[in-house]
């Protein structure tokens, strides 16, 4: 029965060919446009037809290739190409597409077959070749894949290429044989060749998002998505690409790629490593096995098992996945760089140099690794050793975005002041270094007495300590590249910075920011790096709240609604608003939550509670353990229980009664209607303490205050107003002024120290808190005073040195005191009080 | 008095010996004679809305308190032409008026308040037709007096300096050209440092025009690095028709540096010892400023040793002038 259809269908096949070939041209054409726009069902429905007719055309079957894996049908394609290909094994086309289906599904042995049958096949032999080499890559056979990527390039340059699909070939040789800039500029050639390459595209963002250039490799994705709007590998680049910089977007183009492709085993890797990143294990295991239903053999997929089973410590299960690769592929060092990458992003930094070492045992030319390994060592403090790999790995590939900016930031040290404290190693940069140095290194060494006292545990020192006037480079030092939108970071015995003038005044706070940071030092090194993000970040936001009035975040209006409108995380899931936020705010709401968690635990449990789930921790307990024996409560009670306390301290607030109490008062102040005015904002403030942004009701009723003559009702306002304001500059000094006024001191000298933490360069703090200082015979901290007025260039040049000669003259220091003097005097040669002070000098 | 531009830099020392000669001869031969005088005129230009209007309004007021109240300026010495008064016709009955007024001794003060522009001359934004930087320059040079300072705190000012610069002149701008067009924070901090104690560096109880400068340009550069903006004026200054410095330059021009904003006025001193006493300090006061200029020609420690002893010098001075002045009846 079969043999006569066969009979049949041939017989009328010239018939067919005859009558209809216009027509059926037409519809192949059609449905290759279909396949490459997207329309990948009905692309699909069309060409197997065809296909399945005997049409060997390669366009025609590299769309129905790609119409399947696209759709997800992989095992479909599989079976239905290799079955084609042994009926038709002349066909070169057909045996390319189960060549490939093979390669991607882990059948590397019954890839070969087919591949090496058309090595020499007219039209494709150059994408054979390239498939080949792929699969010999993959099996470990690396020496046998570079020749062929080496004949390939020959090839080119003796001009034998032309056609776009080989040039497009070309490419990808040359990047798999490192000529990165080689590779770059042929994508460029062959998409410019046929502007209509999706796959070209996706290729050369996959290319610019290896060497870390992710603005190039978000545009490349999206020239193919301009082809293509549903093609799934550009909206996995693009969630790649943007994963750091906006998560958002990132699970958003994610989601894009499962949608049109369910089973998409390269999109379960990326949300298995998500998942790892998030700490929840399970759910990575879950992603990775449905990775594996599609390629059993993925070495990425055994690479993310052997990294889970590492964070677990479960090292038999570790061992026997690495085995799993090296067997296939001993070459394979991305193995290692998969689980140092992975270390990384759950702050383990050692561990992660470490595994890029091993890395670069497998492959010492695995340049990624290299730079892994450089910018890794440079976050443990091995500064000359980091610069060195990182200066490997730039002659190694010069392409690699991150090897070279942090190696342009290296050289820019040059530029920064090195200091070194009792704990810390300090580097400021050399134009604000004079000015920040006594107030930076005052509060580090306060932090790291306060916190070490605290949770009685002692860092590991030094700990270095790293500053930066521009955003950029911090960014560049913490993640390779700009575009970090954090104002710190910490890597266990790093901690880095930006720098006051690195933000718009009164964009943060220089001094919170610090304690926070170096609140990581504590929890991390106190759980040997094993404390989850969320635990961490709670924890530093909660003490930078105890480390001075108003420092920490407190209930935002974002945090509010967010509470209000029921989006806070389970515990167990929290660290998914860390890292995949589904909403703008997701990511500040979940560092408040968090807070608010240590809050909650230690009003409960106290403080004690918290050490002990630290040490916890230490051991190796996961979250639901540690709150079981720590708390000895079920993660899911623990929620409620917190949920329901964050609810009741939220409950009374109404945003919009609240925003209206506040515009009324502001107008009936501006006409006049003080005493009205004091009492909306007076019950604003009842209702909603916490509100301290744009438009609040407390500066606005200090101020009428002052206008009814009621000063201490002013300074209690503004007391109040401080409790939770970490960044209101001109309150702090407001404040300080009218205790000034009513003569107490300590409370000025108090608030204009927190005016320090907001604005350290400007001048009004610390004109201010000089004299103060300086009557309160506080000598040491008085010279600091007049010491930055000088480093900030002060236009009372006279004047600072003369304050300045009067501390030291008051801390016993006469041979200082005469020097500044002098300085004083030397300015202004007239200036009484200098003289008197020097005759004074000279007397002694 | 005033030396020529060539011969600044070797002679910025004898310049000050020299005013100092001079002032100490009106003091002791001349104590009831004519003494140099300082007239003002404050241009306001038309604000164009309510916004500029006030800020321009409180620029023009305050200039003129702090000219008289702290200056010492005569009330009758000021004239204010804002809004509908800055006008051509106004104008030149104002210099008119400093012609007969002003003498060879006295000092004219210039200011430019609100917005300026520039197109082949600069033009500062008045009623009716403007009148340009080249129109403005002669009528400046109509007037009798022996120094003139203009302070140019609008937009495009620097286009006024080709225009205005000249002998026995000083030309204070906000930007260093006529194309720095927008609206200019300059002035504001030059006003405040005449009205604070802060621009008085030298602590001598007097600004001159030189740390009046150098305070306001400090404080734009702050003001824009602070804002994290990109500076859209760079303040200048031209002396002695000499080229425009900046703040970078190495010695400040004598010009700037001796002309004051305070009224000279004659101190007479009837105390021969007192006086005796004073001729003492003004001379110790010569060597720090000798051996200030001569700071890079000689070994640091040398310096010190020196300035420590001029200083402890001086300080021992001042307490006898003060003791001495505590004896008079």
């Amino acid at each position: 029965m079969k043999r006569n259809s066969r009979v049949f269908v041939l017989a009328l096949l010239p018939c067919l060919l005859l009558s209809c070939g216009a027509l059926w041209q037409t519809d192949a054409n059609r449905a290759i446009e279909l396949a490459r726009t997207g329309e990948y069902k009905a692309a699909a429905d069309a060409l197997e037809g065809a296909v399945e007719g005997g049409n060997n055309d390669a366009q025609v079957v590299e769309s129905l290739y790609y119409s399947w894996i696209r759709q997800g049908e992989y095992l479909k394609a599989r079976d239905k190409f290799e079955a084609w290909a042994s009926a038709r094994p002349n066909a070169g086309p057909i045996r390319l597409a189960a060549g490939r289906i093979h390669r991607i599904t882990g059948g590397f042995d019954r890839a070969m077959p087919h591949l090496n049958a058309i090595q020499n096949f007219a039209g494709i032999a150059t994408a054979a070749q390239v498939e080949k080499a792929r699969v010999l890559e993959d099996t470990g056979k690396r020496d046998e894949a570079n020749a062929i990527y080496k004949k390939i390039i020959d090839n080119y340059q003796n001009g034998m290429y032309r056609s776009a699909s080989d040039l497009y070939s070309v490419a990808l040789a040359m990047w798999a044989t490192e000529y990165f800039h080689d590779a770059n500029d042929l994508f460029k050639i062959a998409t410019q060749a046929n502007p209509k390459n999706a796959e070209a595209y996706v290729s050369w963002g996959d290319l610019l998002l290896e060497k870390y250039n992710e603005p190039e490799a978000i545009a490349s994705y999206q020239d193919a998505l301009k082809i293509d709007s549903k093609l799934p590998e550009a909206n996995l680049g693009l969630a790649k690409a943007l994963a750091l910089t906006d998560p958002e977007k990132a699970g958003q183009a994610l989601d894009r790629a499962i949608a049109v492709n369910k089973v998409y085993p390269e999109a379960s890797m990326m949300l298995a490593n998500q998942l790892i990143d998030s700490e929840q294990y399970d759910k990575a295991e879950n992603a990775i096995a449905e990775a594996q239903k599609i390629n059993p053999q993925s070495a990425e997929a055994f690479s993310l098992l052997a990294t889970i089973n590492y964070l677990r410590g479960n090292k038999g299960e570790f061992d026997k996945y690495v085995q799993k690769v090296l067997q296939t592929n001993p070459t394979y060092s991305h193995l290692y760089f998969t689980i140092a990458e992975n270390c990384v992003s759950v702050r383990l930094y050692k561990e992660a140099v470490g595994f890029a070492r091993e890395a670069l045992k497998i492959n010492p030319r695995d340049w990624k690794a290299m730079s892994l390994l450089g910018v890794n060592l440079m976050r443990i403090g091995e500064e000359q050793e980091g610069r060195n790999m990182l200066e490997r790995a730039y002659e190694g590939d010069r392409f690699n975005v991150w090897t070279v900016n942090t190696l342009t930031l290296l050289d820019s040290f040059v530029n920064f002041e090195r200091i070194e404290t009792p704990h810390f190693k300090v580097m400021l940069h050399k134009k604000e270094a004079a000015a920040l140095r006594p107030y930076v290194t005052e509060l580090l060494e306060k932090a790291y007495k306060d916190l070490s006292a605290k949770y009685a545990f002692t860092p590991e020192t030094p700990i270095g300590f790293e500053m930066y006037p521009d955003h950029a480079d911090f960014a560049v030092r913490t993640l390779g590249m700009p575009g970090l939108a954090a104002l710190g970071v910490c890597f266990g015995k790093t901690l880095v910075m930006d720098s006051p003038s690195a933000r718009k005044p009164d964009g943060f706070n220089w001094g919170s920011t610090l304690w926070h940071e170096f609140t990581h030092v504590i929890t991390l090194q106190m759980t040997d790096h094993k404390i989850p993000r969320w635990f961490s970040e709670g924890l530093s936001v909660y003490e930078e709240r105890k480390g001075f009035s108003g420092w920490g975040d407190d209930l935002k209006l974002e945090y509010l609604e967010a509470i209000q409108g029921k989006k806070l995380l389970p515990v167990g899931e929290l660290n998914d608003g860390f890292i995949r936020p589904k909403y703008p705010e997701q990511v500040l709401v979940s560092y408040y939550q968090a807070s608010l968690i240590a809050d909650y635990i230690e009003e409960k449990n106290g403080f004690d509670a918290i050490k002990k789930m630290l040490l916890l921790y230490k051991a190796g307990k996961n979250t639901e353990q540690v709150f079981k024996e720590a708390l000895g409560l079920d993660l899911s009670v623990f929620d409620t229980q917190f949920l329901s306390w964050v609810d009741a301290r939220t409950k009374n607030i109404s945003p919009k009664s609240f925003t209206t109490m506040v515009s009324e008062g502001q107008q009936n102040l501006a006409k006049g209607d003080t005493d009205k005015a004091i009492e909306q904002f007076k019950t604003a403030i009842e209702m909603y303490p916490e509100y301290t942004d744009e438009h609040n009701p407390y500066e606005p009723l200090a101020e009428a205050y002052l206008k009814k003559g009621d000063k201490q009702a002013a300074i209690d306002v503004l007391k109040k107003f401080m409790v939770y304001s970490e960044t209101s500059f001109s309150s702090n000094l407001k404040l300080a002024d009218l205790l000034k006024e009513q003569g107490d001191l300590a409370g000025a000298r108090r608030w204009l120290e927190g005016a320090i933490y907001i604005r350290p360069l400007d001048f009004d703090g610390h004109n201010k808190l000089g004299p103060i200082l300086l009557s309160q015979k506080q000598y040491p901290s008085a010279a600091r005073e007049y010491e930055t007025l000088i480093a900030l260039n002060t236009p009372d040049k006279a004047g600072a040195w003369y304050h300045l000669a009067e501390a030291q003259w008051g801390s016993g220091n006469a041979d200082e005191a005469r020097k500044s003097v002098r300085r004083s005097l030397e300015i202004a040669p007239s200036f009484e009080p200098a003289q008197e002070l020097l005759l004074k000098i000279v007397k002694k | 008095m005033v030396l020529e531009k060539e011969e600044r830099a070797r002679m910025k020392n004898r310049a000050r010996v020299l005013l100092f000669c001079v002032s100490v001869l009106f003091v002791l031969l001349l104590p009831i004679a004519s003494f140099a005088d300082s007239s003002a005129l404050i241009l306001s230009s038309v604000p164009g809305d309510e916004e500029h209007a006030e800020k321009f309004t409180k620029w023009t007021e305050a200039t003129r308190k702090v000219l008289v109240d702290k200056f010492g300026f005569a009330a009758d010495r000021v004239i204010v032409l804002a809004d509908k008064k800055t006008a051509k016709a106004e104008i030149q009955k104002a210099f008119a008026q400093f012609k007969t007024q002003l003498k060879p001794t006295d000092t004219f003060f210039l200011f430019f308040i609100g917005h300026g522009s520039y197109d082949t001359d600069y033009k500062f934004n008045i009623l009716g037709p403007d009148f340009t930087g080249a129109e403005y320059g002669q009528l400046i040079s109509t007037l009798p007096a022996g120094r003139t300072i203009i302070v140019n705190g609008t937009s495009a000012s620097g286009g006024s300096v080709e225009t205005l610069a000249g002998k026995n002149r000083v030309i204070i701008t906000a930007t260093k050209s006529g194309r720095e067009a927008n609206d200019t924070v300059f002035y504001e901090y030059f006003l405040k440092g005449l009205e604070e104690a802060s621009a008085d560096e030298d602590k001598d109880k007097k600004v001159s025009v030189w740390e009046a400068f150098k305070y306001a340009t400090e404080a734009v550069e702050r003001f824009y690095k602070e804002q994290g903006r990109m500076a859209t004026e760079h303040p200048q200054l031209s002396s002695n028709g000499a080229e425009v410095i900046d703040l970078k330059v190495k010695d400040a021009p004598a010009l700037a540096r001796l002309t004051t904003f305070q009224v000279d006025r004659p101190i007479t001193v009837a105390d021969p010892a007192l006086q005796a006493l004073l001729n003492d300090k003004n001379a110790i006061d010569q060597k720090i400023e000798a051996l200030r200029i001569n700071k890079g020609n000689m070994p640091e420690a040398e310096y010190e040793k020196q300035l420590d002893e001029l200083l402890v010098q001086l300080a021992t001075k001042n307490q006898q002038i003060k003791d001495q002045e505590k004896k008079k009846p």
